[in-house]
């Protein structure tokens, strides 16, 4: 494995009961690039998610991460070699204060409250949450949730992260709030991967498009070649639409 | 200190806001300022029991017991999120072991104290380490289901355990047999005791532990996915907690100097323990104690001033207690406080 790659998965492959979610799936991700992940709806782009961050043991295939085979490491080592996730259906830590959850986040690298608290102001202060730090994750509106789920994944100060739909139900304003925040994450050199359904969102950001459809990978590469290609307009719309 | 009432004192007279920074001082210095306080309580305490009747001696005694138990339970239960429903085996086990130690082998009950301790936690340990790698409700049947077969055992092993008769703890006062004539030394070990269980679940509370807890019990695979190895935080709690009320058995039969497996293994006592933390506040560190220092006075007073005439009367009426506890403050006592204080207090800055 060369130095700049961070993630190397091959062969990976996931079955329930029947269904194959994910079919042999092979991608390999460098330092600094931020990768989308799209496809229809059940294309297996979450079970992807959650093989890679070791919420979910492969049936076949490996995974490698920061040059070494993590393939059966569970989530909390996942995480504390620096990895961090978020949920595609937000999971605050509802009892707890906003800088809770966030400090949470903060103990998976450090022992010290006070270095925790800082890097989870910091974190808060990224995705324009410090001004809410006292309240209740419960009592969050869904946007600000989000946020917090993306903050807390930060603390972990992690070198691959991956967000799993964190627009999809988001104003345009936090939508655009949203984009800036991937961003500025994204310039200080946190490696990310992205599955989203925004497509033109995605267009903007992205320096690198994976398609998913029926769990396996139909294609990869540049989001202007990717996107134009026939078995990707098919995968999406349906064949009738691919002009030839 | 919010910002309107940094703007506002241009007008106000010096003694008002030289009170109100005392005021700050204190908010913000209060749990030093409460570990300064409990040792002149304890000491107050200690006193009293020395010096009033005999049931005010046993009800301050008696209520630091329990005040203990539901502090150590608090810990797996409260911080974590770990439904025991047996911790009478804990402390039954902490009890038996240094009666047995004691009565048969003439070890002193202070290294029974250690020993049982070290039982009960192993126990812990045992229960946590297949339960707490599951999901769903394996660990609290499991505790369960331990109470019942400790109290089965204490019945049954009769050589070791004396049967349903119990365990009579020869009386020769003095310090090494932590055995005593008068209450008040009893009151001085309880009361070190439980302040060490305090103690303990304070300095969890305040750190990675504590953190990492409270992610377990609001969301467990959240909490992995945020680094949180949750097998290993719920054990150590589970272990702790077991632990702690391990030691508060040894003492406590040192105190009664008589043990049967109803009274220290019954499962009265485990829905006591969670009763005290749950009406007091789980999951926070004084939640238990507040629940405790109501609740056991309340239920000692029925039992004295009813108890003879209208047997049963008292359960009844700490029945009520609780459900009204429940129906009123969800939160327990301790989160009644606090959102009284905090709405007092933004009703003032808002003036």
């Amino acid at each position: 494995m060369t130095d700049d790659l961070i993630l190397r998965v091959s062969g990976l492959t996931k079955r329930f009961g029947g269904v194959t979610a994910v079919n042999s799936v092979d991608i390999e991700l460098r330092r600094g690039e931020l990768l989308a992940l799209l496809g229809p709806n059940g294309a297996g782009k979450s079970s992807l998610f959650n093989l890679i961050a070791g919420a979910v043991k492969p049936d076949a295939g490996t995974i490698e991460a920061f040059g070494q085979d993590v393939t059966a490491d569970p989530a909390h080592k996942m995480c504390a070699q620096g990895l961090a996730r978020t949920f595609q259906i937000v999971r605050p830590l509802a009892g707890l204060s906003v800088l809770d959850n966030a400090m949470v986040g903060a103990f998976a690298k450090t022992h010290s409250v006070r270095e925790a608290q800082r890097r989870a102001s910091t974190a808060l202060e990224l995705v324009g949450l410090a001004h809410l730090s006292a309240t209740k994750a419960g009592s969050l509106t869904l946007g600000f949730r989000k946020r917090l789920e993306v903050a807390r994944a930060l603390a972990t100060q992690p070198q691959l992260l991956l967000l799993d739909e964190m627009m999809a139900g988001l104003n345009p304003a936090e939508l655009d709030k949203f984009i800036d925040v991937l961003r500025s994450v994204h310039r200080e050199g946190v490696t990310l991967i992205v599955v989203e359904h925004v497509v033109h969102a995605v267009m903007q950001l992205a320096t690198r498009i994976v398609v998913m459809a029926q769990g396996r990978k139909i294609a990869d590469g540049e989001p202007r070649t990717v996107m134009a290609s026939p078995d990707v307009v098919a995968a999406y719309l349906g064949d009738e639409y691919v002009v030839a | 200190m919010n910002p309107t009432t940094r703007e506002a004192p241009v007008t106000e007279p010096d003694k008002v806001s030289a009170a109100r920074a005392a005021g700050t001082a204190l908010v913000r210095h209060r749990h030093l300022v409460l570990w300064l306080l409990s040792l002149p309580v304890l000491g107050l305490l200690v006193a009293i029991t020395a010096t009033s009747e005999l049931f005010y001696g046993h009800l301050i005694v008696i209520t630091m017991v329990f005040a203990a138990l539901a502090t150590a339970w608090n810990i797996v239960g409260g911080f974590a999120g770990q439904l025991s429903l047996g911790h009478a085996g804990f402390f039954g086990v902490g009890a038996y072991t240094s009666s047995i130690l004691y009565v048969d082998h003439g070890i002193s009950p202070w290294i029974g104290l250690f020993v049982g301790m070290v039982l009960a936690g192993l126990m812990a340990l045992l229960i946590g380490i297949p339960t707490f790698r599951l999901h769903g409700p394996y660990f609290a049947l499991a505790t369960l289901a331990m109470g019942a077969i400790l109290l089965n055992m204490a019945v049954n092993f009769r050589e070791l355990t004396g049967g349903e008769g119990g365990l009579s703890i020869p009386f020769e006062p003095s310090w090494a047999n932590m055995t005593f004539a008068d209450r008040w030394p009893y009151a001085i070990i309880m009361g070190i005791f439980l302040l060490i269980c305090l103690g303990v679940s304070f300095v969890i509370a305040n750190t990675r532990l504590g953190y990492q807890l409270a992610a377990v019990r609001e969301d467990e695979e959240a909490a992995r996915a945020l680094g949180v190895n949750s097998a290993r935080v719920k054990l150590i709690a589970g272990t702790v907690s077991g632990l702690l009320a391990g030691g508060v058995g040894a003492i406590y039969a040192q105190y009664i100097l008589f043990i049967n497996p109803e009274s220290v293994f019954g499962i009265n006592v485990s829905i006591q323990i969670i009763v005290l933390a749950v009406v007091g506040g789980s999951g926070v560190v004084l939640g238990p104690l507040i629940g405790a220092l109501i609740l056991v006075p309340a239920s000692q007073f029925l039992l004295r001033d009813f108890g003879g005439d209208l047997p049963g009367l008292h359960t009844l009426v700490y029945g009520i207690v609780v459900i009204v506890v429940v129906l009123f403050a969800p939160r327990g006592v301790h989160g009644l406080i606090r959102s009284t204080v905090e709405r007092l207090t933004a009703h003032r800055s808002r003036r």
